[in-house]
């Protein structure tokens, strides 16, 4: 059953009007370094259809102590961020969803993992388009007002 | 990177612990006060309290920690408190 995930706006402050959409977004987490206990933890994501591949910046990875698994398929290089080296990995994340009975839908996303940080990187996960061809969804955004949302419609 | 072991099975809805640091994260969202206060920042919340804040998760999370109140990590949220939408949002700014 196809799920609809509700993009909601946010306000980049700037002298014109700057929008961009995130959704809820839940992620599998280790409990401390080095820990095997796993739980999940709330973390917004940035849909980013500038970006070809998801990424999750060093800062959040850090935050967050991710569960990475590795992406074995992966062949060729991989491509730095903005000049930083990068690895590739795949996380598990949920997403909330406004079908009942099931308010959250899991996914895996495969993601670039720059090695460090980049100066004012703002601290979010980008939802690259890699994400939404693997998963065949649909993005539509209601731009006609800066308070409008966005759908994110995955089968 | 981190241990790559498989990540563990959860339910498709929040536990009752998921469910209270939800309506944290949707406080520091949504409250006027919290927004007018911190809009751009990464703050630190347990129970509807602020415990740090800070540009980055490392210098919020610094600042949580000097507080003898704050939980271990897994228990707190951290998001990044948005700018509100103008009143009148159908207009450019």
């Amino acid at each position: 059953m196809a799920t609809t995930t509700v993009l909601k706006p946010s306000r980049v402050p700037a002298p014109a009007a700057l929008t961009h959409y995130f959704c809820e977004s839940w992620w599998t987490c280790h409990t401390a370094p080095g820990s095997r206990h796993q739980y999940r933890e709330r973390l917004d994501s940035l849909v980013s259809t500038g970006e070809v591949l998801s990424v999750i910046p060093a800062a959040v990875l850090r935050r967050l102590d991710l569960v990475v698994m590795p992406e074995r398929g992966w062949k060729g290089q991989v491509p730095t961020w903005f000049g930083v080296p990068c690895r590739v990995g795949r996380v598990t994340m949920w997403l909330r969803v406004v079908e009942a009975p099931e308010p959250y839908r899991q996914f895996t996303l495969l993601a670039l993992l720059p090695q460090s940080d980049l100066e004012d990187e703002p601290p979010f996960i980008r939802l690259g388009t890699q994400f939404l061809l693997e998963h065949r969804a649909e993005l539509s955004l209601d731009c006609s007002s800066p308070a409008g949302e966005g759908r994110l419609i995955i089968p | 990177m981190k241990k790559t072991n498989e990540a563990a099975t959860f339910p498709p809805y929040l536990t009752e612990e998921e469910q209270r640091k939800n309506e944290d994260y949707e406080w520091a969202l949504h409250d006027p006060q919290v927004q007018k206060k911190y809009a751009g920042k990464i703050v630190v919340v347990y129970r509807k309290k602020i415990l740090g804040v800070g540009k980055t998760y490392a210098a919020a999370w610094a600042a949580a920690q000097r507080r003898k109140d704050c939980p271990p990590k897994p228990l707190v949220v951290t998001p990044v408190v948005p700018y509100p939408i103008p009143a009148d949002s159908t207009a450019s700014e």
